[in-house]
Formats: structure tokens, C-alpha cells, sequence
């Protein structure tokens, strides 16, 4: 009884737990025997831990398993071409460093010879004027079969702006997440 | 364990198939509510894959998963801003107990709305250790591994616990609870009575 009423009240939850030896459990005893407070208080948590005893368990939903799962094979795929573009990129940029080296001497070869460099640039206005002609003609085929060429060409690169703008926020959205992690 | 660590997924999958159930009550205790466990549950295993590199084969392995399951309902309650509205859980989804009779159902179902309510009165630390102890019957020594603290931390902790919900239940008989004006209050001050003396009235299976 002369015991903290704190002190019996810790006893009782490791009591409570089965973590007394069974000389502190005779002690306990002993103690409540005697202090109606300290019985009253021994009744109540006995009643608390009753509340928890045995608990309800709750089945998981059926398919949480299988999401789980397709959660990670998605990421694995996510992950498989993330490393796939890196690898990519490496290799273009690799591939560039290797061009680069002979383009210096090319350099030095267009300044010293200058016909060299404007049939080169003049090649790359043909090609440019070709594509021109090709758009042109696309056109111009686009009106003959549905009478409205400019609506086609324009629906056409609408669709591809959407296409590359939600790409877009896709690969962000991914990157932010995979950051997050 | 091992062929999952090396990256084999099937093996992942049994892991997943093995300790759901843990997680996901786990997780449903803590939330307090079954649709944010399954995410919960779900945003676990997929942390316990991405780290499964990392696990110490000297730890026991349900310790280390329900570590990361605790550490990810912390912070999601830390995350959560106003107040969650309960759900009822269809009776079908409780797990079968040896010791109950199907008339009871109905009885478990609102064991398990008193509990919640006592629960979601908890400090986290708290409702931590109380699940721990008793969903999932741990020792203190396993509870300590899997909150990052000591043996006697988790004694006193569970102790305050055990004080905090006794408090919360004779508040709540007393009349004192500050919503006690409300319907429903009343009714949770009856069912923590009505609890109190089922379980006292119920034999103990460490009697002093």
C-alpha cells in the first residue's frame, strides 16, 4: 500500500502482458489483497485488454494480391525502358563524339575550299525545297479526295501536338513519382 | 525470401500472398478505414519490393515488413488533413474465428465499431503498440525492432496506452466526453460499458 499508485498500475500492464516474474506476481498479488484502489484499477485494465483480446481480423479484399503485383510489373516495365533510353542516349552521344572527330577536319576542309562547302549547302536546299514539295503535294492530294485539305492537315497536327503534349506530362508525372520514391 | 530478393517475381507474389493479412489489419487498425488500408497495404508491399535489396536476413522478416507498414501509416496520418468518415465493413470480410458462431457476426461487427472508436481516440505511439500487442500478438521485444525503440519504451508506452483508452471508456461512462451531447456518443459511452463488463465477465487466461 505504500507503493506509488503509478508504480502498481505499470505492474499491472506488464501483468496484464505476462512479463512478471513470479516473485513480482506474488508481490502484486499481495498488494491488490490489500489496496481496494489498486484491485479496482487491476479489474479495469483487465477489462481493457479484454476489449483487444482475440481481435477481429479483416480479410483483405480478393484482388489485393494481384494488384500488388501488377503495380510492380509496371514499374518493372517503366524501368526496363527507362534503362533501355538511357542506354540509347549513351550510345548516340558516343556515336556523336566518334562523328565529331572527322566533322573537325571537315571543317577545316569547307574553309579552305569553298566550292566544297556551298555545293554542300546547296545539297541541303535541294533536300529542304524536296520536302517542301512533298508537303505541298500531300495537300494537294488531301483536298482532291475530302474537298478540305486545310482541316485534315490541321486535325492532323492537333492530334499530334495532344499526342506529344499528354506524352508529355505522362513522362513527368512518371518522373516526379519515381523522384518521390 | 531469396529467390524474391534476386528479383523473381513469382516469389515476390507468395510473399505478398503470405503476409496481406498482417499488413492489411495492420494498416486497417491504424487508418481506421478499409479502403485506405488495401492502398496502404498496397503502397507497403511496393516499398518492401523496391527495398528488398536492403533487407538484414539477420531481422526477422514479418518484423521488417510490418516496420515499413507502420512507418508508411505514420506518415500518412501525419499526412492526413480533417477528419475521415467511418466506413461500415460487410460482415462477409471478417476473417473466420474458430470460437465464433455465425449468429455473432452482427456482435463482432460492432465489436469492431467500438474498437475503432477507442482506437481512433489514440495517440499514434499508442495505437501502434496496441495493435502490435494484440493483432498481432508480438512481444516487446519484437514491437521495439519494429517501432526503432526500446524494451522498456514499448512497456511504458503500452502502459499509457492501456491508461489512455481506460480514461477514454470512464469519460465516456461519466458523461464527460465533450460530444457527449451527441446520439451517437451516448451509444459509445454504452457499448464501453457494456464491453468493459463482457470482458471482465469473460475468464482470463493469466489469472493472479
Amino acid at each position: 500500500m505504500n507503493r506509488p499508485h503509478e508504480e502498481i498500475s505499470q505492474q499491472i500492464s506488464l501483468a496484464l502482458d505476462g512479463a512478471l516474474s513470479l516473485e513480482e506476481e506474488r508481490q502484486l498479488r499481495a498488494h491488490l489483497q490489500e489496496c481496494p484502489a489498486c484491485a479496482t484499477l487491476w479489474e479495469e485494465m483487465r477489462g481493457v485488454s479484454g476489449l483487444f483480446e482475440r481481435p477481429p481480423l479483416l480479410a483483405p479484399p480478393p484482388l489485393l494480391a494481384a494488384r500488388v503485383m501488377r503495380r510492380i510489373e509496371r514499374r518493372e516495365r517503366w524501368r526496363a525502358w527507362m534503362r533501355r533510353l538511357a542506354v540509347s542516349l549513351l550510345v548516340l552521344i558516343l556515336l556523336a563524339m566518334v562523328l565529331a572527330i572527322p566533322l573537325m577536319g571537315l571543317s577545316t576542309l569547307a574553309v579552305n575550299h569553298p566550292a566544297l562547302s556551298q555545293a554542300v549547302f546547296r545539297a541541303l536546299v535541294r533536300a529542304a525545297e524536296i520536302a517542301q514539295a512533298l508537303w505541298l503535294g500531300l495537300g494537294i492530294l488531301a483536298r482532291a479526295f475530302l474537298g478540305r485539305g486545310e482541316w485534315l492537315i490541321l486535325a492532323v497536327w492537333l492530334v499530334l501536338a495532344v499526342a506529344a503534349g499528354v506524352g508529355w506530362m505522362r513522362l513527368l508525372r512518371r518522373a516526379r513519382r519515381i523522384v518521390a520514391r | 525470401m531469396v529467390k524474391a530478393q534476386q528479383g523473381d517475381q513469382e516469389a515476390f507474389a507468395r510473399l505478398v500472398e503470405a503476409y496481406q493479412v498482417p499488413v492489411y489489419n495492420l494498416a486497417y487498425r491504424m487508418l481506421g478505414v478499409a479502403t485506405e488500408a488495401e492502398d496502404a497495404t498496397q503502397e507497403t508491399f511496393l516499398r518492401v519490393y523496391t527495398r528488398l535489396k536492403t533487407y538484414d536476413p539477420s531481422r526477422k522478416f514479418s518484423s521488417w515488413i510490418l516496420s515499413i507498414a507502420s512507418h508508411y501509416c505514420v506518415d500518412r496520418l501525419r499526412r492526413r488533413r480533417g477528419a475521415v468518415s467511418m466506413e461500415e465493413v460487410e460482415s462477409w470480410r471478417w476473417m473466420a474465428d474458430e470460437g465464433l458462431a455465425p449468429e455473432d457476426k452482427a456482435l463482432q461487427r460492432e465489436r469492431d465499431r467500438s474498437i475503432r472508436e477507442v482506437l481512433a481516440t489514440l495517440p499514434e505511439p499508442y495505437r501502434l503498440v496496441i495493435i502490435l500487442r494484440y493483432w498481432h500478438n508480438l512481444s516487446y521485444e519484437e514491437i521495439a525492432e519494429i517501432t526503432d525503440s526500446t524494451e522498456s519504451a514499448v512497456k511504458s508506452r503500452l502502459h499509457r496506452a492501456r491508461q489512455a483508452v481506460l480514461e477514454g471508456l470512464n469519460h465516456a461512462l461519466e458523461g464527460q466526453h465533450p460530444l457527449e451531447e451527441r446520439k451517437e456518443e451516448a451509444s459509445l459511452a454504452q457499448r464501453g460499458r457494456a464491453l468493459l463488463q463482457a470482458s471482465l465477465r469473460r475468464p482470463r487466461r493469466e489469472p493472479l
